[in-house]
């Protein structure tokens, strides 16, 4: 691999994806896993970016960086106790005989898809000379082919949004103001 | 250069870093970001087939890519509103202790 400045760009990123899904495993507080992760989602966009695919990587950023990763915050701090904090500890990225499957699954995972891509002729390409995406075709592609996922993604976004105010509703006649 | 395998590589080894910490962490709210990054995993490997397919007019991976963001992202709220009401009667966000059969914990 020879050191242009796109591959030095490249491994940076992915640097900086791999330490910021690290220190999600890793975080002692849920609070700094959260902010790890939105780092992370950074990072994957910056990926999309770097790949030409630079209007997936401006939704990526304004879609998870913007909206999930902060709702996450916001749950975390909605739902912290502060006795919580000790106990929110266990099941980091740390080594014991309970957590042998946890770890080893992934790994053989991964051993098996990396096998299985080094081994593969199939995939010796070259990148092709597009550069970027082009929106317009982008839109249109979605208006034509993508026309019923498109509805199907409609109607899922509303169910989820009636679903998430009826499960913030759910139980609050009996409760009271809890 | 940059070549496909290395990307899917990486996204490989990103899949199974969310896998770990859906596997290993016990907060749920971690768990979803685990969930997250393997969908974001997923995603790099269709938009790099894109990138390095023989045929960059078809835009079917970057189109499935926008779809699966928007089905990620009504699953979080979905998945983060019902980690909010679990909290609000078992008093816990750590999976080991939810126990959905008691009627009350």
């Amino acid at each position: 691999m020879n050191l242009t400045v796109s591959n030095l760009v490249f491994v940076g990123l992915v640097a900086l994806t791999f330490g910021a899904v690290l220190a999600v495993g890793v975080a002692r507080e849920a609070v700094r896993g959260a902010l790890a992760a939105a780092l992370g989602f950074v990072g994957v966009g910056l990926l999309f970016i770097w790949m030409g695919a630079d209007f997936i990587g401006f939704i990526q950023l304004l879609v998870y960086v913007g909206a999930v990763a902060v709702l996450i915050v916001f749950v975390i701090l909605l739902t912290r106790r502060k006795d919580e904090l000790a106990t929110g500890q266990e099941g980091r990225f740390t080594f014991g005989w309970k957590r042998l499957v946890g770890h080893g699954l992934p790994l053989l995972i991964f051993t098996a898809l990396a096998y299985a891509l080094m081994g593969s002729k199939a995939l010796e390409r070259v990148a092709s000379e597009a550069t970027a995406i082009d929106i317009a075709a982008l839109g249109g592609a979605i208006v034509s082919d993508g026309l019923l996922p498109l509805f199907l993604t409609g109607i899922l976004l509303t169910v989820a949004l009636i679903g998430g105010v009826g499960l913030a509703l759910a139980n609050t006649g009996k409760e009271g103001d809890s | 250069m940059i070549t496909l395998p290395q990307i899917l590589l990486c996204s490989a080894a990103l899949f199974c870093l969310g896998f770990a910490i859906v596997l290993l962490r016990r907060n749920a709210i971690l768990m979803l970001v685990g969930i997250e990054f393997m969908l974001a995993a997923a995603n790099l490997n269709l938009v790099a087939f894109w990138r390095f397919g023989e045929d960059p007019e078809s835009l079917a991976g970057p189109v499935f890519v926008i779809f699966n963001i928007a089905v990620a992202a009504a699953e979080a709220a979905v998945g983060l509103a019902l980690i909010i009401l679990i909290y609000r009667h078992r008093r816990t966000i750590d999976p080991a202790q939810f126990n959905l059969n008691d009627d009350h914990a």
